[in-house]
């Protein structure tokens, strides 16, 4: 059960950080260089901990 | 001994093609610039010579697929650019210079391989026949995948730089007329960003299997020692205080 849910968490987490990404092209596109900052920040540390928990589901796995 | 040979002329050619005849026909690099960037030109036309020898003889990757073909192409790139009235360099005819060049990649390329063929300390055993186990099947997919986006990721790019109508339009505006330099510039960077992509992603993880991934081996024992412990590492807690601090500070600017 900690296997699946960590798994769900860690694809929603993922999947999550890529609306982040998408915002910090759209505020580049906008030339809002200080947003498009924080959102690429925002995305790069949301994917960090969607690996985070991946890896605590691989082991879980195993 | 005879791929090695093969490689080297066909290396010499290339600099020939590229470097040599273009540096003995037009002669007007020699007359424009001051004798410090002639010097250098000298300096880096033998270097590439130089290069390829090295390249050749400790039968290197990243000099003889990468290093030496860039280097070469470097004078031509330099000075064969720009206006017409303002090239010190004629450039070689498109299609001598591609075919030379395939050439010489397919001739360093089998040289790697003939150096691959060699017998070497490494233990070589052949797959069990029938069918492989799921895991071993699971890793597969995850090396076509992997040699697929390799593919995938460049040809993207090059498309968005050179064929994309909004980027082509963007540049127009923002560049005028050195538009075409900074598209040239643009393809360059993603070729080298390929090539770093490939080398890092895909060759990388396709080596450390067959050394038996012994970096991962680790990861995983220390990733199963975290386990236990029931915690995430502290950098689990880093990635969140800045991921809600990212948002926080956005949501921020956009409180009047």
């Amino acid at each position: 059960m900690r296997k699946y849910y960590f798994e769900g968490l860690a694809l929603l987490l993922i999947g999550g950080s890529l609306v982040f990404f998408v915002e910090c092209v759209s505020f580049l596109g906008k030339r809002d260089y200080v947003a498009g900052f924080l959102m690429l920040l925002v995305g790069v540390s949301m994917m960090h901990v969607g690996a985070e928990l991946a890896r605590l589901a691989l082991v879980e796995r195993e | 001994m005879p791929s090695m040979t093969l490689a080297l002329a066909l290396g010499v050619n290339l600099w020939i093609v590229a470097v040599g005849v273009p540096l003995a026909v037009d002669t007007r690099w020699v007359s424009g610039p001051s004798l410090g960037a002639v010097l250098s030109l000298c300096l880096l036309a033998a270097s590439a010579l130089g290069l390829l020898i090295w390249g050749v003889w400790r039968r290197s990757d990243g000099i003889l697929l990468a290093a030496f073909p860039a280097i070469t192409f470097l004078p031509v790139a330099l000075l064969g650019g720009g206006d017409p009235e303002a090239r010190l360099l004629a450039a070689p005819p498109l299609a001598v210079s591609a075919l030379s060049l395939v050439g010489y990649l397919f001739a360093a390329c089998g040289l790697q391989r003939q150096a691959e063929l060699q017998p070497s300390d490494v233990e070589s055993r052949a797959l069990p026949t029938g069918e492989l186990p799921e895991r071993w099947r699971r890793r597969s997919r995850v090396y076509f995948g992997l040699a697929a986006l390799a593919a995938v990721i460049p040809l993207v790019l090059l498309w968005a730089v050179n064929l994309r109508s909004e980027t082509v339009r963007a540049l127009g505006r923002s560049f005028g007329p050195r538009a075409d330099s900074v598209q040239v510039l643009l393809t360059v960077a993603v070729g080298a960003l390929a090539f770093a992509l490939w080398r890092a992603f895909l060759v990388g993880p396709l080596e450390a299997h067959l050394q038996q991934d012994p970096e991962l081996t680790r990861a995983l024992k220390a990733a199963r020692a975290h386990a236990r412990r029931g915690r995430p590492r502290p950098g689990f807690y880093l990635a969140v205080g800045v991921a809600l601090a990212g948002i926080a500070l956005a949501i921020l600017r956009r409180v009047p």
